[in-house]
């Protein structure tokens, strides 16, 4: 999995910035993606390509549980947040609705890469490559549960043994 | 080794274990709200699947609701939609609803109790992250997502990882307790511990600064365990606990045999060991201010505003954080006025 790194660099942004309270009455994905990180970076819709990754710090996606939030942020293409910790539901939600993938990394990962670097992140060795930076960090690896969750595509593709 | 009060809720819902891994855990009571079901009702639908015990699913419209004038329609058409839509929706699936006209109607959080279907020793989720309201009554009481909502409507389970216990201690007694209040004790333990101080785990507050306040001034207090990146919050139950929900219209039949029970086995054992461990001494806090833009960034009545440069011993990113929030705040200006005195 490629793409480029929009980097917030900052703790705790939490979903009413992420996706701002009023638009939760919006249904339309499409529409809900127009107004992502709307409360932190207005410039977010114009600069975000499809595949791109979101790098921040602590507790990411802390606050309100709207699902809407991990939904307004794939569909605007992003495809995995990176971050130092999140918060749990937050973390449920991207990875149930198998929206995007939220990976917990260390600090040495969160102060080397910058805006713009390429990674290519691989989570079945739990590898980021920098390839802008030509480098390699590890990710934490996802719990059992949690990973077969995503393997199978979301909560409701999931089927314990 | 003894168990705390969140680990013997935990160990009496728990349906599949594994190490390592989330455990499925059953619900006791879900709440429904008009802003975070309808996909997960769409969901059902989709998939051809039923409610699993609406006998234990309540819901009721809270968010949208218009707080003055309902006899007339809803002007806002989205909002609306939204209240249709789970009246719709409590209807399909044979849900207990109460809407817009009935007098249980509510913030979500605050019915439970209010009705006496907040438990102590029960587990309750809702599609609202201040669901850990119901802590204060002895409930593992979690937020869940729209996705969450669906697995606990199809199944009444949810996969969950297990939170570390959380001792937090409030010690002494407020001098001024009409100045301060149950929301200055959170907001200064969230000034010590962070906004993620609490991540992964859940807290239990113990300590006279927490028997001595009010049911009321209870939930403030578990209310805003999220605000300090927990799970959930949670306060053993006591006699203002059992006489709070005493005589409600849900309160069980067998309410004070479930009391008995309650009484004997809903508090911490004296040997359980907790993750983590922080105290507040109320004896000296004063009312607290905002000066940011998080439920962390607040000092007391008495100090004056920090400055960024205050924060230079934690992480970069606490220092830039203020920079930012003071910066919002148009406090920035006025420290800088400060500095050149």
């Amino acid at each position: 999995m490629k793409g480029n790194v929009i980097k917030y660099e900052r703790d705790n942004i939490d979903t009413d910035v992420i996706i701002p309270g009023q638009y939760l009455k919006v249904h339309d994905y499409a529409e809900l993606a127009l107004h992502a990180m709307e409360g932190l970076d207005p410039d977010f819709h114009s600069k975000v390509k499809e595949g791109d990754f979101i790098l921040s710090g602590r507790n990411f996606g802390c606050g309100s549980s709207r699902e809407h939030a991990p939904i307004a942020l794939s569909h605007s293409g992003i495809k995995a947040v990176l971050a130092l910790s999140f918060a749990r539901i937050f973390y449920r939600n991207a990875v149930d609705g198998a929206f995007l993938l939220p990976i917990e990394i260390e600090e040495d990962a969160y102060s080397n890469i910058s805006e713009g670097d390429e990674l290519d992140i691989d989570i079945r060795i739990n590898e980021i490559k920098n390839l802008t930076k030509n480098k390699t960090y590890k990710m934490k690896p996802f719990s059992e549960i949690i990973g077969q969750i995503i393997e199978a595509g979301g909560l409701f593709k999931y089927k314990p043994d | 080794m003894g168990k705390t009060l969140f680990e013997k809720i935990w160990d009496a819902h728990i349906v599949v274990e594994k190490e390592n891994s989330p455990s499925l855990i059953y619900i006791d009571r879900h709440l429904v709200h008009e802003v975070t079901s309808p996909q997960a009702f769409d969901g059902l639908r989709m998939n051809n699947r039923s409610v699993r015990r609406p006998d234990l699913t309540i819901a009721t419209m809270d968010h949208n609701v218009p707080t003055n004038n309902r006899t007339l329609p809803i002007l806002d058409q989205t909002s609306a939609v939204q209240i249709q839509t789970l009246e719709k929706n409590c209807k399909d699936f044979g849900i207990q609803l109460f809407d817009i006209n009935s007098p249980n109607q509510g913030i979500v959080h605050v019915i439970g109790p209010q009705l006496g279907i907040t438990l102590p020793g029960s587990t309750i989720v809702c599609g609202d992250s201040h669901t850990s309201t119901h802590g204060a009554f002895g409930a593992l009481a979690f937020g869940i997502g729209t996705s969450e909502v669906e697995h606990v409507l199809a199944s009444q389970t949810l996969w969950l990882e297990k939170p570390k216990p959380f001792e937090i201690r409030v010690e002494g007694k407020r001098k001024n307790p009409h100045a301060v209040t149950a929301k200055d004790i959170i907001l200064s333990i969230i000034k010590n511990i962070g906004t993620s101080g609490g991540n992964g785990t859940v807290i239990e507050y113990k300590g006279e600064g927490i028997s001595d306040l009010s049911m009321e001034q209870r939930m403030t207090i578990c209310n805003m365990s999220i605000e300090a990146g927990a799970r959930a919050g949670l306060i053993a139950p006591d006699e203002k606990t059992f006489e709070y929900l005493r005589g409600r219209k849900y309160t069980p039949k067998n309410y004070e045999s479930l009391v008995d029970y309650w009484r004997d086995n809903l508090k911490t054992d004296n040997d359980a060991k907790f993750e983590k461990n922080y105290t507040l001494h109320v004896d000296n806090i004063a009312p607290q201010v905002s000066w940011g833009t998080n439920p962390g960034m607040t000092c007391d009545i008495t100090e004056s505003v920090p400055f960024p440069e205050d924060f230079s011993k934690g992480d970069q990113n606490q220092k830039k954080g203020a920079e930012k929030a003071l910066e919002y705040m148009a406090l920035n200006l006025a420290l800088q006025l400060l500095k050149s005195k």
